[in-house]
């Protein structure tokens, strides 16, 4: 498989990155180079074998079945880069429009 | 004895019988920062009038007869991925470089709950992602030992704060070595519990399979009271065990190794191993024989030809995912857009450093759609095979001995341009990871070019007391390290 722009380029729109074009191709050459280091793998003979998991001899604990009260609502709320009484403020999406429109 | 030199439990028993006050204690602490933190930067922040506070609690508990806990006094530091209420937890990130959680990490509730006074938050590697903590949108930590190299990653400031005599342990987290390779470089003892043995409640998460929080310390004593304090149970974090744990501290006070059967890697010793780090495989082995142990070949064929390839696919995909919370609308950085997704896109854009965003298109990559079987897939089988093959090492043996490190600490800048090579100095630790299993570094000596060196231990999962045990035999021959004074250019 041969690693080009467009390979980089769909990684970054899925993964929400901007780059500029110069990044682009730094991150087209060490895709070439990890993706080559990757291949490694192909000698490794995987037949019947199954996909890890979960590490078998712990299984998950789980906790009681009841209410927990986190009345941590509006300290989080505190941490927003924006918030309007007890929401997050952002701009709509697809808007044209600023935040305060939103 | 100046209070930098002494160990915990000497500082924890001091300001319990009133012979020194915590504030004395936490102020010597504070004034050794000061001395050294510019060249070293091993702190992201210092957190002075909080811990003088602290440190005052204590000495109020001391002086009403209360037992403050066995970390009386004990300064501290947490690495900056460690939720700490009220003081801000950046990740080595622009994009949280002014977020202050509103709640604490299990293991930061943990150490103040036995008396620990908690003086800074370290410098990393930006979302734990890095070897050599140059990665850090707050500039590089320097290595106490030459202050030209690198004091290794993720958590190297941790790692510095300890060899530096800042504070007798610190907190650091382990994903693919990242307590055990600065521990390894900054020349003190480093350990990475068993998967499920430490909370990771507020620990900021890189790639949950992984993740682990453990101790740095000048002393195994100090490692094992430190791991006494932090490996409760802990309801909140859904792959916290609900096993017994062991005493550590028993552990390391009665080392019973003999009859012990310790395997030597013969793929991990003719591979690319620094002269020094061979030569003290060999002596540790030496010590660990003349304490009753047998040494016994073990083959990990598999995890030394594909444990690289399968961590660097199986993290990021787990960090792309991780990360993806940071978008700007909840906490820490936003770069405003006109609409939500460009929001996302600039904010992500500016607030991720390069390498962080090179392991996020990398995660993104081998998830998505047709790459997925070809790459994670075979990762996750590869893992399996990893694992199956450690187990079957721990058949014949009870603990393996192993390389940190394939070399000793490289220069500041020397890999910053080739990422891969800086991925290989992770190669002795991420199988560890991918197996879930206990490692820690223990400190062997220094060179005559004062750079440290190292081996690791290696038990089988929910077996990390025999780590201490060892660790205490090899530390009765080659001694406690000795602190740094962040020398040379």
């Amino acid at each position: 498989m041969e690693i080009d722009r467009k390979i980089v380029e769909r990684a970054a729109t899925l993964s929400r990155i901007e780059m500029v074009p110069d990044n682009v191709e730094t991150m087209v050459r060490f895709f070439q180079d990890i993706i080559g280091h990757f291949r490694i793998l192909e000698k490794c003979d995987t037949t019947g074998v199954d996909p890890f998991s979960t590490l078998e001899d712990e299984p998950c604990p789980l906790r009681g079945d009841g209410p927990v009260r986190w009345d941590i609502g509006d300290e989080a709320l505190d941490s927003a880069p924006l918030r309007e009484g007890r929401f997050f403020r952002v701009p709509a999406i697809g808007s044209e429009e600023g935040p305060d429109e939103a | 004895m100046k209070h930098e030199q002494m160990d915990a439990s000497s500082i924890a028993s001091a300001v319990t019988s009133g012979e020194v006050s915590a504030v004395e204690v936490v102020s010597a602490s504070l004034r050794r920062i000061r001395s050294l933190e510019p060249r070293l930067n091993a702190l992201i922040t210092v957190i002075e009038e909080y811990a003088l506070e602290r440190a005052a609690h204590v000495d109020g508990q001391v002086s009403s007869g209360c037992d403050p806990g066995p970390l009386a006094g004990v300064p501290v530091v947490v690495k900056d991925n460690m939720c700490t209420r009220g003081v801000r937890t950046t990740c080595g990130s622009r994009i949280l470089d002014d977020w202050e959680p509103p709640y604490d990490a299990a293991v930061v509730e943990l150490f103040e709950r036995a008396g620990a006074v908690i003086v800074g938050k370290s410098n990393m590697d930006e979302f734990a992602m890095g070897s050599s903590t140059e990665h850090s949108c707050f500039g590089p930590a320097s290595n106490p030992r030459d202050i030209s190299r690198v004091p290794g990653g993720s958590s190297g400031g941790s790692a510095a704060s300890v060899a530096a005599g800042y504070v007798p342990i610190a907190l650091g987290s382990d994903t693919g070595g990242s307590i055990r390779q600065p521990a390894a470089f900054c020349g003190v003892h480093g350990l990475k519990p068993t998967y499920g043995m430490v909370s990771r409640w507020g620990l900021v998460a890189f790639a949950s399979s992984l993740d682990q929080i453990g101790p740095f310390g000048r002393s195994v004593g100090d490692i094992a009271l430190a791991m006494d304090v932090i490996s409760p149970q802990d309801f909140r974090d859904s792959t916290c065990s609900r096993r017994e744990r062991p005493s550590f501290r028993d552990g390391a006070s009665n080392p019973a190794v003999k009859g012990m059967r310790i395997g030597i890697v013969r793929e991990f010793l003719d591979g690319p191993l620094d002269p020094s780090l061979k030569r003290s495989i060999e002596e540790a082995a030496s010590v660990l024989v003349s304490s009753g142990c047998t040494m016994v070949e073990v083959s990990l064929n598999e995890s030394a030809s594909f444990g690289l390839p399968c961590y660097y696919i199986i993290a990021p995909a787990e960090a792309s995912s991780n990360l993806a919370r940071f978008d700007g609308v909840r906490y820490g950085f936003r770069e405003e857009a006109p609409d939500l997704v460009s929001q996302f896109t600039r904010t992500r854009s500016y607030g991720f450093g390069e390498e962080v965003k090179r392991r996020i298109l990398t995660g993104t990559f081998v998830l998505s759609s047709g790459y997925y079987d070809a790459y994670y897939l075979t990762a996750l089988k590869a893992r399996k095979m990893i694992c199956q093959e450690f187990d079957r090492a721990f058949r014949s043996v009870d603990v393996i001995l192993m390389p940190a490190v394939p070399s000793l600490p490289f220069r500041k800048g020397e890999l910053l341009d080739d990422p891969i090579s800086m991925y290989m100095s992770d190669v002795f630790t991420l199988p560890v990871n991918l197996a879930g299993l206990p490692g820690m570094t223990v400190f062997t000596g220094l060179e005559p070019s004062g750079l440290p060196t190292s081996v690791q231990l290696v038990a089988p999962r929910w077996q990390d007391r025999r780590l201490v045990e060892c660790a205490s035999v090899i530390e009765e021959r080659f001694g406690c390290p000795p602190i740094a004074e962040g020398g040379a250019l």
